[in-house]
């Protein structure tokens, strides 16, 4: 599938005159390239304790007593500079990414790595809107196995490390692409079914499980009645103190808030918090809102704070429209220690800027960012956040689509060469006057152009045995056609075939939201409702026929029908008449 | 258990006593491990057996699709691409219960990199364990979740799928092979192709680095609106 191949590490020659690497010069090549050295390696990886995200449990729980990973020679070291195999076991960020570059750095020659579940092997459930995630990990350190699943069992990590044991006896170098892609694994010779393979192995439920109580009715409630929303008898407290603007309130159903002005607003919530009837001790939340207008212009923002009162059950949101312009609102650190890191990610994620914050500073509020990496371009929660080419050496985005002809091939992961070359062949060309042959699967060059002149002969392939014969399209409104019953229990179906009341003509009608934009007749006969009944009439007079000629054939020599299809008819007539 | 005595305890060493009993406790939590079954699944010698509804890999019996178009509708990852044809008259195959399959297709592509194994697309087979299948409470259950109608695309428990090439994890299921697929594709009127390109376009495959391709357009021009985006 890929023909991209990744280029080969290079051996760094420690004598450049002579070209010799630092193999050479020591005389070791002929050692660590010995059939019994490579055993040696494979049969004592070491991988090291480098877990990222949930695939990590999966290799935890690899090295447990159930699968006992130690079998193999695997034990897990603490440090780099002790381990030869890296297990890339998760979601790899960019802010991890120079991290595991550095790690990977540290590890001494020979090594290899193991890119284990979606995220490590192309960014899985975030290749397509993860802004933050690194599209494969082969794209910052040379890959020996992808073991796939989201994540994967222990038993496919334990079969990629067998996988990678064959390798090393191999002698494959460090991330080298294999030149031939192995067999397509995906078309199994068999006609699967759960049954069949797996033999069922009941999970015994224990009956001790404690069983989880269904809430009564009332339960529910009671949290929002004793912790109800005082806004409006807080605002007016406000609004005593602070005068008749300092506080507006706003009625909703679920939890009506009030709405304070960014100029009074540290005063306000310390007022909300030192004031002994009022006691909102905790601070429980404290996030942004970006606002758009409708036709998707910036119309400023809202940060919301949730105070909870603990010694008075009361509960209170506070929201503080910002201008979309330099929004900027007073930290509030000083008086919960709590809204530390959430003023962090306010700047991180909005691009507010947060003055009396501990870690803010005009001339470099980069060092507000917490979850972004430092010197991250842009605010990614921002309506208009559009994502930058690259970050910190790393490519953010990977070309995934083939705009030839329509089908779609995989991009493959983490080979630039082959981005290049999709690149350079999906900008525009001058058409050619004879369409190029297609060529084995990688790049099928100028296929598009194949398809945009429908009149350029295509060549034609040896085993496809039966050439293309296309059906004549007859688009038919559905109006244009009573005499087709409409379904209603199909209505969410893309495509449907419908059949006629007399079962003689069927449609197929392409469907989008439950209406109908396109029919075509698929299948037609020459028999219309009107000569059903004839038709019937005329069978059943076959089989009466049938039927009298069976009885003299008790007395004569039998003799053969005419029309099978009648015959048959006539049996089951027979049938039912007994 | 076995504590040291007050003397030893004094004095700093060890009586023989306790070492005696030390090393007997000792002892018998090694026979005790050594007599019990042991736990560990000796893979590969030995197959483990993993339970039912292992999410291992995504197969698909591609005699049995009808390309409907709901696996790759209702994919959270969009990992799913297929390419189908109108079958002519003369090659409409039948389905293992009856009814004719009216496409062809000519690609079945699952990228099990990007998938992120929850489920969604699979049929009833997934649901309805073999035991229960005469069961109707189960079977109901399994029609009210399951997608594909025809339950031809199902997780399959084969767990050993380590590959060392990235374009390994690309599946085919499809019985074309690529050349195949494309002349098929190209010979077909455009009103005959369906892809997950243009049955989905809410779900558009959008590259920042190449423009999206034209969609197929309908040969009778009466495009809908929210097809008219291309």
């Amino acid at each position: 599938m890929t023909s991209g191949e990744q280029p080969k590490p290079k051996a760094v020659p420690s004598d450049p005159e002579s070209g010799a690497t630092f193999a050479d010069t020591k005389k070791l090549s002929a050692l660590t390239n010995s059939t019994l050295a490579r055993l040696a390696q494979s049969h004592s990886i070491w991988p090291m304790t480098f877990g990222l995200a949930c695939c990590a449990i999966e290799m935890m729980t690899a090295a447990s007593s159930r699968y006992d990973m130690d079998r193999f020679g695997a034990i897990f070291r603490a440090t780099p500079r002790q381990s030869d195999l890296m297990i890339v076991s998760g979601t790899v960020t960019f802010k991890m990414a120079p991290r595991l570059k550095r790690l990977y750095e540290q590890m001494p020659e020979p090594k290899w790595v193991i890119s284990m579940g979606s995220c490590a092997n192309c960014g899985g459930p975030y290749w397509q809107n993860g802004y933050h995630v690194v599209k494969g990990v082969d794209t910052l350190v040379p890959v020996d196995v992808y073991v796939l699943g989201c994540p994967p069992r222990p038993e496919s990590l334990l079969d990629g490390l067998l996988v990678l044991w064959e390798r090393i006896r191999r002698g494959v170098p460090h991330g080298a692409q294999p030149d031939v892609v192995g067999e397509s694994r995906g078309i199994t010779p068999l006609n699967w079914r759960h049954d069949t393979i797996n033999p069922v192995t009941p999970i015994k439920v224990p009956t001790s499980r404690p069983v989880r109580q269904t809430p009564k009715p009332g339960d529910a409630d009671e949290r929002f009645t004793s912790w109800g929303a005082d806004a409006q008898s807080a605002g007016e407290a406000i609004r005593r103190v602070f005068g008749e603007t300092s506080a507006r309130y706003v009625s909703q159903p679920l939890d009506s808030y009030l709405e304070v002005p960014s100029t009074r607003m540290y005063e306000i919530i310390a007022f909300l918090r030192n004031d002994p009837a009022m006691n909102f001790n905790v601070l429980a939340n404290l996030s942004g809102v970006h606002l758009t207008h409708p036709d998707g212009g910036n119309a400023g923002f809202n940060v919301v704070y949730h105070l909870e009162s603990w010694p008075e059950k009361r509960r209170l949101v506070l929201k503080v429209p910002l201008m979309p312009e330099s929004p900027r609102v007073p930290s509030i650190t000083s008086l919960y220690p709590a809204a530390n890191w959430n003023e962090r990610e306010l700047y991180d994620m909005f691009g507010i800027a947060v003055p009396g914050h501990p870690e803010w500073h005009e001339a470099d509020p980069d060092r507000m960012r917490i979850l972004c990496a430092h010197g991250w371009q842009g605010f990614p929660l921002r309506k208009d956040y559009t994502w930058a080419e690259a970050f910190d050496g790393v490519k953010l985005r990977r070309a995934q689509a083939d705009p030839r002809a329509g089908v779609w091939v995989n991009a493959g992961r983490g080979h630039e060469e082959k981005e290049r070359v999709m690149q350079e062949e999906a900008k525009p060309k001058p058409k050619p006057k004879v369409a190029a042959p297609v060529v084995p699967h990688p790049p099928p060059p100028q296929v598009a152009e194949a398809a945009e002149t429908k009149a350029a002969p295509l060549p034609a392939v040896a085993h496809v045995a039966e050439p293309a014969v296309p059906l004549p399209a007859v688009p038919m409104p559905i109006a244009g056609a009573p005499h087709i019953a409409e379904k209603e229990h199909v209505v969410s179906a893309q495509i449907m075939t419908l059949k006629s009341p007399s079962g003689d003509t069927t449609i197929m009608v392409e469907r989008e939201r439950g209406k109908a934009i396109h029919a075509t007749v698929i299948d037609e006969k020459p028999n219309e409702d009107a000569t059903k009944a004839a038709k019937e009439a005329k069978a059943e007079e076959t089989a009466r026929k049938g039927r009298a000629s069976r009885r003299a054939s008790k007395r004569a020599s039998p003799e053969k029908p005419t029309d099978s299809s009648a015959e048959k008819k006539g049996k089951h007539d027979e049938q039912a008449e007994r | 258990m076995n504590k040291p005595s007050a003397e030893s305890q004094q004095s700093g060493d060890v009586s023989l006593t306790d070492f005696v009993r030390s090393t007997l406790t000792g002892m018998k939590a090694t026979l005790h491990e050594a007599m019990n079954a042991e736990v560990t699944e000796n893979y590969p010698e030995q197959q483990p057996q993993l339970p039912w509804g292992t999410k291992a890999q995504l197969y698909v019996d591609i005699l049995e699709c009808i390309s409907c178009f709901k696996c790759a509708n209702i994919c959270p990852t969009d990992c799913i691409r297929i390419d189908a044809v109108r079958a002519p008259a003369a090659t409409l195959a039948d389905s293992s219960d009856g009814h004719k399959r009216m496409f062809e297709v000519v690609r079945f592509d699952i990228d099990m990199a990007q998938c992120c194994y929850c489920g969604l697309c699979t049929g009833r087979s997934s649901y309805v364990p073999a035991d229960r299948k005469d069961d109707p409470a189960a079977l109901a259950f399994a029609d009210k979740t399951a997608v594909c109608p025809t339950d031809c695309i199902n997780f399959y428990p084969r767990f050993e799928n380590g590959t060392e090439a990235a374009g390994n994890m690309l599946y085919h299921f499809s019985n074309y092979s690529f050349e195949e697929a494309v002349q098929r594709w190209n010979a077909v009127p455009v009103n005959m192709r369906r892809t997950t390109h243009a049955g989905a376009p809410e779900r558009d495959y959008v590259c920042a680095d190449i423009p999206a391709v034209d969609a197929p357009k309908r040969a009778d021009g009466d495009i809908p609106a929210e097809d008219a985006k291309t």
